[in-house]
């Protein structure tokens, strides 16, 4: 036991280096922390987005934790929503072979002659962003991607982050956790 | 910072499209005469930090228990209780994020990315278990980590490996160590987390591919004893050095070893060593002069690991999005494909030029290859150090505990007759 | 399980367990490059693809020659009598002749939306709420009076005796005569006449002067182009919602309008960037560019028709002015 002792100082002097270093870089580490210690969780820059489906294929939550939002107070409420009809569609009715969500997820209320609201329905949303390219094409862009923090398991690195082919994704503060489109058209949210 | 100045210039380039004057106000408004209000969309909130900090205490309070469990009470029953506990709580309950073997990236991310700041919890994370590894040796391993509570539990019919196979292997964490610290500081992305094999399965969710994965790994690991924590697992690494210079660590036997040798399969893990064999001590020369060879050869195998570390810092940079995306839009250009990529399609649709997605990329290869040759001078210590203590003869006159590769399970107390002793002693006088 | 004792099903158990291990690592390798390599679809993508093509019979304009645009942000087109072409952009209103050559540059007071060529050649340049008028030479003459706060001028047409102010955030025409005085207002909704004015989605609404004096005003919220008298009452309209080529899709089409001498009515689109002449009883009549012939996403082409028959189309996002005659083997000019 006492030869065991002895080897035992001897490594600890050997490996307390490496441990040293590891713990300075920590402490350095933990001083910058004190500035701005807010937990960060992710979220997508709309504007970056470029809609690439991977949002409802790569999350692992199945469906994703990145739905389909609308700033209402951009949209333009009409009768004819290309976020709403598939191109090409064969009728102007709500069926839904007309429809672009894949899962009928978005919700069309007629509110007064001329104009109808969008209402996402989040539940059966998966975040795939056909809508979004739809609205952003023909419309005026008020549907967009989120990550949704009632889902979100906030994973220390996000799968759809990983693979989002534009960048979008980024960590953003808890306290400010959405990058909404069309906030007074100030355009950077969280990312300040 | 890139990410950012990318998006303030889109949003300019957007704003010329959609919203040319700033102070123009919304969207023209449609008159509603319905008295219709304009909804606003919901903003559910993050869970609040203060989880995080339970989850810490948590996590503080279950080592504690485990190292009073492992070196005072000496009782394996409870320890496994505790790990049940563990991997339900950290698990299957908290399903996930962050762990202290993920947080060892974003420790590595803070340092190498001065744009972000590891949060203080996540410090606690990967600072706790090393600590308790030094003062009490792996107990985090032995009963709290979730990854290692799952393999444990499956690990039903060990086979034992043969020591040279163990040794082998036994490295592959330090690769996958150098490759983790390299993939973060070149910003390539977390790979530990990418491909953790059994979060699919405390979240019942996650892509085909890492639950198959997973499964893999529970099948085998029914044979093979916790083969992440022993063969892969990088945060095991540092653990190991820990436990290597811990203030106390579990042993055998309570009090004094008989050599009864009862304990000597009792390991599953491999971590228990047998007393050397009596041997003829060899000349003092060729020992002297084995260890001078060996000491020499040691920086040779330093700058090959350089070498290599370098030239496979190029292909390795190729899982780098940057450097993938650039790839795929040069081979456009150049008219190789006529495949587009989602990532090309979306690089096209941001408007910037090529050339300056090129020069990232040549930046990020770069980057793969400085770090490469420094992950491979790291390596070549590594396995220079490990030839070199195979080669320096210990004499072991007791069955003792590896306390690089112990992950304080306490299994093997049971087997040791001292510790029946132990046990009934008391009860004895009692009577 | 003593070492040494190498019964068969020791090897066994060795072989499998150097094979699953060895299988783990090699999925691992596999996985690390999966990336690069495939999954590259978008099963979720939406395609408007089989409405890129316009059908070749109706496809009768060829793009003659193009303008290089040296200005920044050009917002506005206009075309004069003697058929020099005007740009306004965010600092400065350029020109040049009809064949293209430069005519000359002025810097303008505030950022250009719009512009318009009055009678005696009065340049009227439009910004997000008011109108300043420069001199044939460029010289300032006059700054209107702001439209207010919620204005955002889109559009704008001049006539010999009025200046008709496409306002997309009040949807509203505003008419001034030449010399800035307010004379009336086309759009107010009257529901009791069953008139419910402009429908504005977003900010895209123009108007157009013809040679007759009869205004077009684009309703794109309606999808439909509409016809009014200068008093403001409403004449004629048409416009079909739909993705083929005759009709206009997109929640705000058409975004922009054009009259010829001859009275056919020029319509430029977003969402599908095209651009199509139609007859002024609302007939396709044909197509002058397709979705192909701009880069995805162009949107605000604005538009002007000159005496000699040609179109032209400003396409900002490419810093063009794109000039297309009608093909001569059709032997008409609309």
């Amino acid at each position: 036991m006492k030869n065991d002792d002895k080897k035992t100082k001897a490594r600890r002097r050997f490996l307390a280096g490496g441990l040293g270093a590891a713990a300075l870089g920590a402490l350095a580490q933990g001083s910058t922390a004190g500035r701005r210690a807010d937990r960060p969780v992710w979220q997508l820059d709309p504007y970056l987005c470029s809609q690439c489906g991977r949002c409802a294929t790569e999350c692992v939550l199945k469906p994703s934790a990145v739905k389909c939002v609308h700033a209402y107070a951009m949209c333009g409420y009409c009768e004819l929503c290309f976020g709403y009809f598939l191109p090409g569609a064969r009728s102007l009715d709500e069926s839904a072979e007309n429809q672009t969500c894949p899962t009928g997820a978005i919700r069309r209320r007629f509110i007064e002659e001329p104009y109808f609201e969008y209402v996402i329905d989040e539940p059966l949303c998966i975040g795939c962003a056909k809508c979004v390219t739809g609205c952003n094409t023909f419309g005026n862009g008020s549907l967009f991607l989120q990550v949704r923090h009632d889902r979100c398991l906030n994973c220390n690195e996000c799968a759809i982050a990983a693979v989002c082919p534009a960048d979008a994704f980024v960590r953003v503060s808890a306290s400010r956790p959405y990058i909404f489109k069309g906030e007074n058209d100030s355009t950077s949210g969280g990312l300040s | 910072m890139k990410g950012l100045l990318i998006a303030v210039v889109f949003l300019t380039l957007s704003g010329v499209a959609t919203a040319p004057a700033a102070g123009a106000g919304r969207y023209p408004e449609p008159d509603f005469e319905s008295g219709y209000v304009i909804p606003t969309a919901t903003t559910p909130a993050p869970n609040a930090p203060s989880w995080e900090y339970l989850h810490l205490v948590v996590l503080a309070a279950v080592l504690a228990v485990t190292a009073l469990l492992v070196l005072k009470v000496r009782y394996r029953a409870g320890v496994y209780i505790l790990m049940i506990v563990s991997l339900a709580y950290f698990g299957f309950w908290r399903q996930g994020c962050i762990c202290p073997v993920g947080s060892q990236q974003n420790v590595i991310l803070g340092i190498s990315d001065s744009s972000y700041t590891v949060p203080i919890f996540v410090i606690g994370f990967f600072f706790l278990p090393l600590v308790t590894a030094v003062f009490f040796g792996r107990v985090f391993c032995g009963a709290v980590c979730p990854l290692g509570a799952v393999q444990d539990v499956v690990a039903l019919r060990p086979v034992r490996i043969p020591e040279w196979l163990e040794h082998a292997l036994r490295m592959v964490p330090y690769v996958i160590l150098s490759l983790m610290v390299l993939f973060v500081a070149t910003g390539a992305g977390f790979i530990v987390c990418r491909y953790d094999p059994f979060i699919a399965f405390f979240r019942l969710s996650g892509s085909a591919f890492m639950v198959t994965v997973g499964a893999v790994f529970l099948i085998a690991g029914i044979f093979v004893a916790r083969p992440y924590c022993r063969f892969l697992c990088p945060y095991a690494v540092l653990l190991s050095w820990g436990s290597r210079l811990s203030w106390l660590h579990a042993t055998i036997t309570p009090d004094e070893c008989v050599k009864c040798r009862l304990c000597e399969n009792a390991c599953p893990f491999g971590a228990i060593q047998k007393p050397t064999p009596e041997r003829i001590a060899e000349p003092r020369e060729r020992g002297v002069k084995r260890l001078a060879l060996l000491s020499l050869l040691l920086p040779l195998i330093v700058a090959a690991g350089m070498v290599a570390g370098w030239y496979a810092g190029t292909p390795l940079s190729r899982a780098h999005k940057t450097v993938y995306t650039a790839e795929q839009v040069y081979m456009e250009e150049a008219g190789l494909t006529d495949q587009t990529t989602l990532e090309s399609e979306a690089f096209a649709a941001a408007g910037r030029p090529a050339a300056d997605l090129y020069e990232d990329a040549e930046q990020v290869r770069g980057r793969f290859r400085r770090g490469g040759a420094l992950a491979g001078a790291f390596l070549g210590v590594v396995f220079g150090m490990k030839m070199l203590s195979l080669s320096i003869y210990r004499q072991r006159d007791d069955y003792e505990i590896n306390k690089a590769w112990c992950l304080s399970c306490a299994r093997c107390f049971n087997y040791c007759p001292r510790e029946q002793a132990r046990r009934s002693g008391p009860r004895e006088q009692d009577e | 399980m003593d070492e040494g004792r190498r019964t068969p099903a020791v090897v066994l158990y060795r072989v499998l367990v150097v094979a699953v291990i060895a299988g783990v690592l090699i999925l691992l390798a596999v996985l690390i490059f999966r990336y690069s390599e495939g999954a590259h679809m978008n099963p979720y993508e939406y395609s408007i693809e089989e409405f890129m093509d316009v059908p070749e019979e109706l496809l009768l304009w060829d793009e003659a020659s193009v303008i290089e645009l040296d200005i920044a942000q050009p917002a506005g087109l206009a075309v004069d009598a003697q058929d020099r072409i005007f740009v306004a952009g965010a600092q400065e209103v350029a020109i040049w002749n009809a064949e293209g050559t430069a005519a000359g540059r002025f810097s303008t007071l505030a950022p250009a939306r719009t512009i318009a060529i009055g009678p005696q050649g009065q340049i009227f340049v439009a910004s997000v709420d008011h109108v300043n008028v420069y001199g044939p030479d460029g010289s300032h003459e006059s700054e209107w009076t702001s439209l207010g706060e919620g204005a955002f001028i889109s559009g704008m047409a001049a006539t010999d005796d009025a200046v008709y102010l496409a306002d997309a955030g009040s949807k509203l025409i505003w008419r001034f005569d030449t010399s800035g005085r307010l004379l009336s207002q086309i759009g107010r909704p009257r529901p009791s006449a069953d008139y419910h004015g402009f429908l504005i989605p977003s900010r895209c609404f123009d108007v157009a002067a013809a040679t007759d004096g009869a205004l077009w005003i684009t309703n794109p919220g309606r999808l439909r182009v509409e016809k009014y008298s200068p008093d403001g009452s409403l004449d004629a309209y048409w416009g079909e919602p739909s993705m083929g080529i005759e009709g206009f899709c997109g929640c705000c089409n058409p975004t922009h309008l054009a009259v010829t001498r001859q009275g056919h009515v020029v319509t430029s689109e977003k969402g599908l960037p095209r651009v199509k002449v139609y007859e002024p009883d609302g007939s396709l009549n044909t197509v002058v560019a397709g979705p192909r012939h701009f880069a995805p996403g162009t949107v605000g082409l604005d538009l002007a028709a000159d005496s000699m028959g040609r179109v032209l189309v400003l396409d900002g996002g490419a810093g063009l002015v794109r000039i297309f005659v009608r093909r001569s083997e059709e032997g008409k000019t609309p």
